[in-house]
C-alpha cells in the first residue's frame, strides 16, 4: 500500500534504520494497537482526481533541520477523520482507557485510500524546526527539547551508574541500556520484532497476572511457591524471569518508541497516545513488579530486589524519551493545524510570536481534545506524565497576559498531583519529570514558583523514606541511592531557576532561605543528602554570606559513631560532600569571604573540623580537606595550617594502619592538590617556604601519600613546575622566593633528584626534557639561600654536583656559583683586595676555586667548559691564587688545543691572552711561561693574529690594566733585560707568524685582510722594536717581488712611523 | 460511485437553532443516472432499559429532509451544498448529544442517493454534536465551595478524610477542582474520583433507574502521607456526561464519588465511598 512506502523517514535514524522501519511499518501490531473505541473510518478523502498528481512521493518533508528528528509527515493525502480523538470516537461507553491489548483486537484498519492526490496544494510547512520559537518569550530556548533533554538523560543514567552498589552484571546491563539509548543500534533483534513482541508481551502478561493473583489472595499466608500465570514457579525461576524481564522491558520500550513514531507518521494519533499511555503505565507497573517481588521477604534475597531497583532509572529514561517525543509531535501538529487544514490547504499565517487570539478555533478545539483525552486516563501516574509532556500546548489556549503565571500554575498543579502517588520511587521520578519539563518550558527569567512546592514534596518524600523503619537496611540504602539523583535533578532545576531568575537579590535570598529550611527538614540526617545537591546549585555569594549558618546546618546532623544502621554511611558521605562543597565555595570566593568577619570564618572552620576530624574514611576526610585547603591557607595563620596538616597526616596514618595498604591514586591526587596548594600559597604570598616546613607534618604527608615512584615523580614534577617555572606563577610579580630553610632545601632537592633520576634514567627522554629538568633544578639551586655561609653553599653545591651529575646545566651552574662565592668572599670580606685575605677567607676562596677545579673536568661540552675555566682562573687570580689560576689557564689551553674550533677558539684565545697578560711569571719557568704555552697552542698562523694584542700590551712600558693587589710582569720584571729580550723574541715570533699567515692566505676577503693589517700595524706601532722587526720581516719575506699586500703593509708602516 | 458528506465545521459542534451547512459530494467517474439526492438531518433519543423483556424506545427529536438534486444524471464528481436549520419537531426538545448507559441522544446528517433500477440506494451518514449552552446567571455562579468530610470509615472511628470541591455547579468545559486530604485512615490502596451518572427513565412502560460510572480517575495511589492536601483535577469527558437534565421522559443526574479502597483485609471492608451531587452546566462563552 502506498502509505507504508511513502511514510517519511524519521530523521533520527540512519538510512538502514529507515529501511528497517519501513519493513516493520507493515506488521500488524501498529494497526492492531489502535484504540478499539476509535471511530470507524467514515469520511472519504476529499475529491480530487488521481491523474493530476501521479507522484505522491514528491511530498516535501516539511520540517527543516529539526535536530531531534521527530519530523512527522502530515501527509495531506491521508485525511483520516479520526484525528485527535474525534469526538464521536469515544462514543463507545465509559471514558476509561482501553485495556492495553495490542495484539488482542486485530481489527485491521482500512485506511481509506482512494488515491486522491492533492499534493499540488501541499505547501511546505514553513516553520519546521524553529517551531519552538513561536512561543513569545521562549525564543531563546529554540531547541530545548533536543539538547537539554537528551543530555540530561544521559547524565542521569551516568549518575545512576555511579552507584557502586551495582553488581557487575547490572553494570553491564545498564551500559547496554545506555548504548541503546542513542537509538543507533538497529540490532538483529529488530528483524524479527514480531516474535519478540509477542514473547515479551506474554511474559509481561504473565507477570501482570501474577500481581493480580497476589492481590486476589488477600492477606492469606503465602507459601514459598507462587503462582505466576497459572503455573507454579519457584523463587529462583521468578528471579530469573525478573532479570529477563528487565532486558525485555528495555526492548519493549524501544519498540514502543518506534511504534510511536511509526503510527504518528501514519496519522494514527490515537495509537500514538495509547503507546505513550502504556509507557507511562510501565513506569508504574515496574514498581508494582518490584513490590510484588519484595513482598515475600523470606523466599527472595535482597539481591533481586536491588536489581530491580537499579533498573528503574533506565526504564524511566527510556520512557521520558518517548513522552518527550510525543509532546513535540503534538505541539507541531497543533501548530500546523493553526495554519493549514487537514487536507493541506493553507488557511492563514501565524505570526512568529503568537497568542491564543491568533490561534484558529479548530486548532484550539484539537488542543482541548488532547488535554481532555489525557485527563480521561484513569491512571494518575499516566496523567501526570502525559500532561507534563504536552503541557507546552497550553500556550494555544491561554491568552496573551500572564502566560508565565498560567504555565506556572499548571505545573504547580502537576507538582501537587504527584503527592497522590504514595510509592516513593514513582512519585519522585514523576516529580523529576515535571520539574524538567516545567523548567525547560518556562523562560529563564520567570520565577518558576512551582519548583518550590515540588522541591518541598520531593524532599519530604525522601525524608520519610529515609526515616521509615522498613528501609533501615541494605535495600533501603539502595532505594535512597536511587531516589537521590532524582532529588538532585529537582534541586538542580530549582537552583538553576533561581540563578537565572531576574529579581532583586533580597527576593532571591528569601526564596533560597525558604528552600533551605525545606531541604534541611527537621534536622534529620537524610537532609544532608538533599543538602549536597542544594549546595551545588547555590549561588556563591549566598553560600558565603550564610556560611556559618550553613555549616551549622551541616554539622547538626548526627555523626558517624560506629552504630546507626546502614544508612549512616550514606549520610556521612553526603555530609562530606556538603563540607567539600562549602569548602570550594569558601576557597573560591575571594572578596565575599573577606566580607565575613574573622570570627565567622573561624567558626566555620572550627565547626567543620570538629566533624571532619572524626571521619573514619580517608576518602571523605580528604575530600573535605582538599576543598578547604585554600580557605585555610588564605584566611588563617600558620597555627591553623599546622593543625590542618597534622590532621591530614593523622588520617593518612590511620588509613595506612587500618588497611595496611597505601592510599589509592585518587587520594594521592587529593593530597597532591592540598600540598601543591600550600606550596603555591607560601611561595607567592610569603616568598618563603620556612613556615611551611616548620609544621613538620608536610614531609611525612608527602612520604605517606606518594609512596610509589610514579606518584612521587608526578608530585615532584608538579611541585617544581609550580615553584620554579620561569614564566609560571612561581616567579613574576610575586616576591622572589628564597629557600633558606634547610629542611625545605633538602625536601626540594630530594624531589629534584627524583625528577632528574627519572629523566636521566630514561633513555627515551628528549633533549628538551632534559633541558627543562635542568632549568628547574637550576632554578631551585639559585633560589637556595644560605645566608652567606660559604661552607654550607659549597657543601650544597657538591651535593648538587653529585646528585645531578647527568645534568650539564646544573654542573655549569655549580661552577658559576662557586666562582661567584669566591668573588663574593673577596668583595665582602677583603674589599676586593686579595692582600687583605685572612687565613680563613683565603681558605674559603681556595676551597671555591678547588671546587671549580674538581668540577670542571667532568663537564661534557668544550665551549662552556673553556669559558668556565677562564672564569675560574680569573676569580682565582683576583683572590691572589696565582698557581691555581695558572694551572686552570694551562688546562684550558691544553683543552683548547685539542677541542676548540673556529670562532669559539678565536674568542677563547683572545680571552685567554688577556688573562695571560695579568699572570705573573713563574719563578723557575720564566715570566712568559703561560704566554708561551698559549703561543704553542696557536699552531695555525691565523690564530697568531689573536695573540697580537697581547704582544702589543706586553710591549708597553706599563701594562694597560692590572689586577688589584697583584703584581704583574711589568712590575715584577721592570728593567730586567732578559725579560725584555724574551718579550721581543716572543713578540717577534708571533708577528712573524701572523704576517706570514696573512701573506699566505692572500685569498681571504678584503675586509678581513684590512682588519688584519690594521691589527698588525697597531701592534707594531706601539714599540720601535716591533716596528723594526716587522720592517725587516717584510723585506726578507718579499725579496724580489713584493706582493701588493706586502706593499700596502710597508706603505702603511712607513706612514705610521712618520 | 460514492457519497461523501462534509460539514463546514471541522469540530462538528453545533448549537441549538443554528443552521448546519455542508456539502454532499457524489464521487463517480462516469455519468450515471439516479433517482434523486437528498439530505436528512435526524436527532434521536434512545431509551434502552437494557433488559431483554423491555423494548427499546426511540424518539425522533428532529428530522428534516431536503431534496438536493432531482432525478437525473450526475456528470463526474459533483458537489452540492446544503443547509438545514436545527429546529426540533413539535412537541420535542433538542437535548445535548449524550451517550449514556440507558439514555442516548445522537444527531446525524445523512445523504441518500436513490438509484434507478434495482440498485440499492447509497447512504452516507455523519454524526454531529449538538450543544446547548445556557446563559450564566450571575447569582447562581456565586456558588460557594463545597467542603466534605468522610469520617468513621472502614469501621475505624477516628479515620477521617476531608477535602473540598471548588463548586458543585460545574461548567462542562472547566475541570472539577478541589483538594482532598487524608487526616487519618487505615492503609489505603487508592482513592478514585468517579463521575457517576444516574439515569432515570420516567416513561411509564420503561421505568428504570440506572447508575453507572461515567469516568474515573485516580487521585491517590497507594498509602500516601497523612495530612497532605492532594489536588483534585478532573476534566469532564465529552458525551459520557452532559448538563444535568430533567425532562418528561428521563432524568439525568450526576454525582461525584470518592471511592476509597483499603489495603486488603482492613476492618472487614475494602471500599468506602462518599457522594457529592453535581450540577453540570454548559455555560455560554
Amino acid at each position: 500500500m502506498a502509505p507504508t512506502s511513502r511514510w517519511c523517514a524519521n530523521r533520527r535514524y540512519s538510512e538502514e534504520r529507515a529501511a528497517l522501519e519501513e519493513a516493520c511499518g507493515l506488521r500488524p501490531l501498529a494497526d492492531g494497537e489502535r484504540d478499539p473505541l476509535a471511530p470507524e473510518p467514515r469520511g472519504e478523502d476529499g475529491p480530487g482526481d488521481t491523474s493530476d498528481h501521479p507522484e505522491p512521493v514528491a511530498l516535501a518533508p516539511e520540517a527543516e533541520e529539526e535536530e531531534d528528528g521527530d519530523d512527522v509527515d502530515d501527509d495531506p493525502l491521508k485525511k483520516l477523520d479520526d484525528d485527535d480523538f474525534d469526538p464521536l470516537g469515544a462514543a463507545g461507553g465509559s471514558g476509561r482507557a482501553a485495556s492495553p491489548d495490542p495484539l488482542g483486537s486485530n481489527v485491521a484498519r482500512e485506511v481509506p485510500e482512494p488515491g486522491s492526490g492533492e499534493d499540488g496544494d501541499c505547501r511546505k510547512f514553513g516553520y519546521g524546526g524553529s517551531a519552538a520559537s513561536y512561543t513569545p518569550g521562549y525564543e531563546r530556548k529554540a531547541n530545548w527539547q533536543d539538547w537539554r533533554g537528551r543530555r540530561n538523560k544521559l547524565l542521569n543514567v551516568r549518575s545512576f551508574l555511579d552507584a557502586d552498589a551495582l553488581s557487575p552484571e547490572d553494570r553491564e546491563t545498564l551500559s547496554v541500556v545506555t548504548v541503546n539509548m542513542n537509538f543507533q543500534v538497529a540490532t538483529a533483534m529488530a528483524k524479527d520484532e514480531d516474535k519478540e513482541v509477542s514473547a515479551s508481551e506474554q511474559r509481561l502478561r504473565a507477570l501482570e497476572d501474577a500481581i493480580v493473583s497476589r492481590a486476589g489472595e488477600g492477606g492469606r499466608g503465602r507459601d514459598r511457591r507462587r503462582t505466576v500465570g497459572g503455573t507454579a514457579m519457584s523463587a529462583a525461576a521468578i528471579r530469573k524471569q525478573a532479570l529477563n524481564d528487565q532486558q525485555e522491558m528495555v526492548e519493549r520500550l524501544r519498540l514502543l518508541s518506534n511504534d510511536l513514531s511509526a503510527s504518528w507518521s501514519k496519522n494514527q494519533r490515537v495509537t500514538a497516545v495509547k503507546i505513550a499511555e502504556k509507557t507511562a503505565d510501565l513506569l508504574e507497573k515496574q514498581v508494582q513488579h518490584m513490590d510484588f517481588l519484595d513482598s515475600g521477604s523470606t523466599s527472595l534475597d535482597d539481591g533481586l530486589m536491588i536489581t530491580s531497583l537499579v533498573f528503574y532509572p533506565a526504564i524511566y529514561v527510556f520512557a521520558c524519551e518517548i513522552l518527550d517525543t510525543l509532546g513535540d509531535l503534538v505541539w507541531e501538529r497543533i501548530l500546523r493545524k493553526c495554519q493549514y487544514e487537514d487536507n493541506g490547504a493553507f488557511v492563514r499565517a501565524l505570526p512568529r510570536v503568537f497568542t491564543a487570539e491568533n490561534v484558529r478555533e479548530e486548532a484550539k478545539y484539537t488542543c482541548r481534545n488532547w488535554f481532555l483525552k489525557i485527563a480521561g486516563n484513569r491512571s494518575l501516574v499516566g496523567r501526570i506524565y502525559l500532561e507534563a509532556s504536552i503541557s507546552r500546548c497550553h500556550h494555544f489556549l491561554i491568552g496573551s497576559t500572564h502566560q508565565e503565571e498560567l504555565h506556572d500554575r499548571v505545573f504547580a498543579r502537576l507538582a501537587r498531583m504527584c503527592r497522590g502517588i504514595a510509592h516513593p520511587i514513582t512519585s519522585t521520578f514523576a516529580r523529576a519529570y515535571v520539574a524538567r519539563r516545567g523548567s525547560s518550558l518556562l523562560p529563564d527569567s520567570s520565577p518558576r514558583q512551582f519548583l518550590d512546592d515540588l522541591l518541598a514534596d520531593a524532599v519530604r518524600t525522601f525524608h520519610s523514606c529515609a526515616a521509615d523503619e522498613k528501609n533501615q537496611n541494605a535495600r533501603g540504602l539502595h532505594l535512597l541511592r536511587i531516589l537521590e539523583p532524582c532529588i538532585g535533578m529537582v534541586v538542580e532545576e530549582h537552583g538553576k531557576g533561581l540563578l537565572t531568575w531576574r529579581c532583586p537579590r533580597g527576593a532571591r535570598n528569601d526564596r533560597l532561605k525558604r528552600a533551605l529550611r525545606v531541604v534541611a527538614g527537621s534536622g534529620a540526617p537524610s537532609g544532608l543528602c538533599v543538602l549536597r545537591h542544594f549546595l551545588k546549585n547555590l549561588p556563591r555569594d549566598f553560600a558565603v554570606e550564610f556560611a556559618p549558618q550553613l555549616t551549622q546546618l551541616i554539622c547538626a546532623a548526627p555523626q558517624e559513631d560506629g552504630e546507626g544502621g546502614p544508612l549512616v554511611k550514606l549520610y556521612v558521605e553526603a555530609q562530606a560532600d556538603c563540607f567539600a562543597q562549602m569548602g570550594s565555595f569558601l576557597s573560591a570566593g575571594g572578596d565575599e569571604v573577606r566580607s565575613l568577619s574573622g570570627e565567622q570564618r573561624r567558626q566555620v572552620l572550627n565547626a567543620t573540623w570538629r566533624v571532619a576530624l572524626k571521619y573514619s574514611s580517608l576518602d571523605h576526610f580528604l575530600r573535605v580537606a582538599s576543598s578547604f585547603a585554600d580557605f585555610v591557607t588564605s584566611n588563617f595563620g600558620d597555627r591553623e595550617v599546622s593543625v590542618f596538616l597534622q590532621s591530614v597526616l593523622r588520617h593518612l596514618r590511620d588509613h595506612r594502619d587500618s588497611s595496611g595498604s597505601p592510599c589509592s591514586d585518587h587520594h594521592a591526587s587529593l593530597v597532591r592538590g592540598i600540598v601543591l596548594g600550600l606550596f603555591a600559597h607560601y611561595s607567592q604570598e610569603h616568598g618563603d617556604l620556612g613556615p611551611l616546613f616548620a609544621q613538620g607534618a608536610l614531609v611525612p604527608i608527602s612520604d605517606l601519600a606518594f609512596e610509589t615512584p610514579e606518584r612521587r615523580l608526578d608530585f615532584a614534577e608538579a611541585l617544581l613546575a609550580l615553584l620554579f617555572k620561569p614564566n609560571g606563577r612561581g616567579a613574576g610579580s610575586a616576591p622572589q622566593l628564597a629557600v633558606s630553610d634547610p629542611l625545605a632545601q633538602q625536601f626540594l632537592l630530594d624531589h629534584c633528584q627524583v625528577v632528574s633520576d627519572a629523566t636521566s634514567g630514561d633513555i627515551n627522554a628528549s633533549h628538551t626534557r632534559l633541558r627543562r629538568v635542568g632549568a628547574l633544578v637550576s632554578a631551585l639551586i639559585l633560589r637556595c639561600d644560605f645566608g652567606g655561609s660559604h661552607e654550607q653553599l659549597l657543601g650544597f653545591l657538591s651535593t648538587c654536583r653529585r646528585s645531578f651529575h647527568k645534568l650539564a646545566q646544573v654542573q655549569e651552574l655549580c661552577v658559576h656559583l662557586a666562582c661567584q662565592a669566591a668573588a663574593k668572599i673577596l668583595a665582602r670580606s677583603c674589599g676586593g683586595d686579595p692582600q687583605r685575605h685572612t687565613a680563613a677567607t683565603l681558605d674559603a676562596a681556595r676551597a671555591c676555586v678547588a671546587f671549580c677545579h674538581v668540577t670542571l673536568p667532568s663537564l661534557q661540552q668544550a665551549q662552556p667548559k673553556l669559558n668556565l675555566m677562564l672564569q675560574a682562573a680569573s676569580v682565582a687570580l683576583m683572590n691572589g691564587l696565582v698557581s691555581q689560576s695558572e694551572s686552570l689557564v694551562r688546562g684550558a689551553v691544553a683543552l683548547a688545543r685539542e677541542e676548540a674550533e673556529g670562532a669559539e677558539r678565536d674568542g677563547f684565545l683572545r680571552q685567554c691572552a688577556s688573562l695571560c697578560l695579568l699572570l705573573p711569571g713563574h719563578p723557575q719557568r720564566g715570566p712568559l711561561y703561560v704566554a708561551k704555552d698559549l703561543e704553542e697552542a696557536c699552531a695555525q698562523e691565523s690564530d697568531k693574529i689573536s695573540l697580537l694584542p697581547m704582544v702589543c700590551a706586553f710591549a708597553q712600558e706599563s701594562l694597560p690594566y692590572h689586577c688589584r693587589g697583584l703584581d704583574s710582569n711589568d712590575v715584577l720584571y721592570a728593567g730586567d733585560e732578559d725579560y725584555h729580550r724574551e718579550l721581543q723574541e716572543t713578540g717577534g715570533r708571533v708577528i712573524a707568524g701572523a704576517v706570514q699567515g696573512l701573506l699566505d692566505g692572500g685569498g681571504a676577503a678584503e675586509e678581513e685582510t684590512l682588519l688584519a693589517i690594521d691589527t698588525v700595524l697597531s701592534t707594531c706601532l706601539c714599540s720601535q722594536v716591533l716596528q723594526s722587526k716587522l720592517r725587516s720581516l717584510l723585506d726578507r719575506a718579499t725579496g724580489g717581488r713584493r706582493s701588493p699586500l706586502a706593499e700596502r703593509l710597508a706603505e702603511r708602516l712607513a706612514a705610521g712611523a712618520v | 460511485m460514492a457519497l461523501q458528506v462534509t460539514l463546514n465545521r471541522e469540530c462538528l459542534v453545533y448549537n441549538y437553532g443554528e443552521t448546519i451547512q455542508g456539502q454532499v459530494a457524489v464521487l463517480n467517474q462516469t455519468n450515471q443516472a439516479h433517482a434523486g439526492l437528498r439530505v436528512t438531518v435526524t436527532g434521536s433519543l434512545h431509551l434502552t432499559p437494557g433488559k431483554k423483556d423491555r423494548v427499546e424506545q426511540t424518539f425522533t427529536l428532529l428530522k428534516k429532509t431536503k431534496e438536493l438534486l432531482p432525478a437525473g444524471k450526475v456528470m463526474g464528481n459533483t458537489e452540492v451544498d446544503f443547509s438545514l436549520q436545527l429546529i426540533p419537531e413539535s412537541g420535542f426538545e433538542l437535548y445535548e448529544t449524550y451517550h449514556g448507559q440507558t439514555v442516548s441522544v445522537e444527531y446525524v446528517v445523512m445523504a441518500d442517493l436513490l438509484r434507478t433500477g434495482l440498485k440499492a440506494p447509497l447512504r452516507t451518514a455523519v454524526d454531529f454534536i449538538l450543544e446547548r449552552p445556557t446563559k450564566t446567571d450571575p447569582s447562581e455562579a456565586a456558588d460557594s465551595e463545597e467542603a466534605f468530610e468522610i469520617g468513621g470509615i472502614g469501621g475505624v472511628s477516628d479515620a477521617k478524610v476531608v477535602g473540598h470541591i471548588k463548586s458543585t455547579t460545574v461548567d462542562m468545559r472547566t475541570p472539577i477542582e478541589g483538594e482532598i486530604e487524608i487526616l487519618s485512615a487505615p492503609p489505603i490502596e487508592k482513592v478514585e474520583l468517579q463521575v457517576v451518572r444516574k439515569e432515570i427513565i420516567t416513561v411509564p412502560e420503561l421505568r428504570m433507574e440506572s447508575v453507572s460510572e461515567a469516568q474515573c480517575c485516580e487521585v491517590i495511589v497507594g498509602n500516601v502521607e497523612r495530612s497532605l492536601p492532594v489536588p483534585i483535577y478532573c476534566l469532564l469527558q465529552k458525551f459520557v456526561v452532559c448538563p444535568s437534565l430533567e425532562t418528561s421522559k428521563f432524568k439525568l443526574e450526576f454525582i461525584l464519588r470518592f471511592l476509597i479502597k483499603y489495603k486488603d483485609g482492613v476492618a472487614g471492608t475494602r471500599e468506602h465511598y462518599h457522594d457529592i451531587p453535581l450540577c453540570l452546566k454548559r455555560i455560554m462563552v
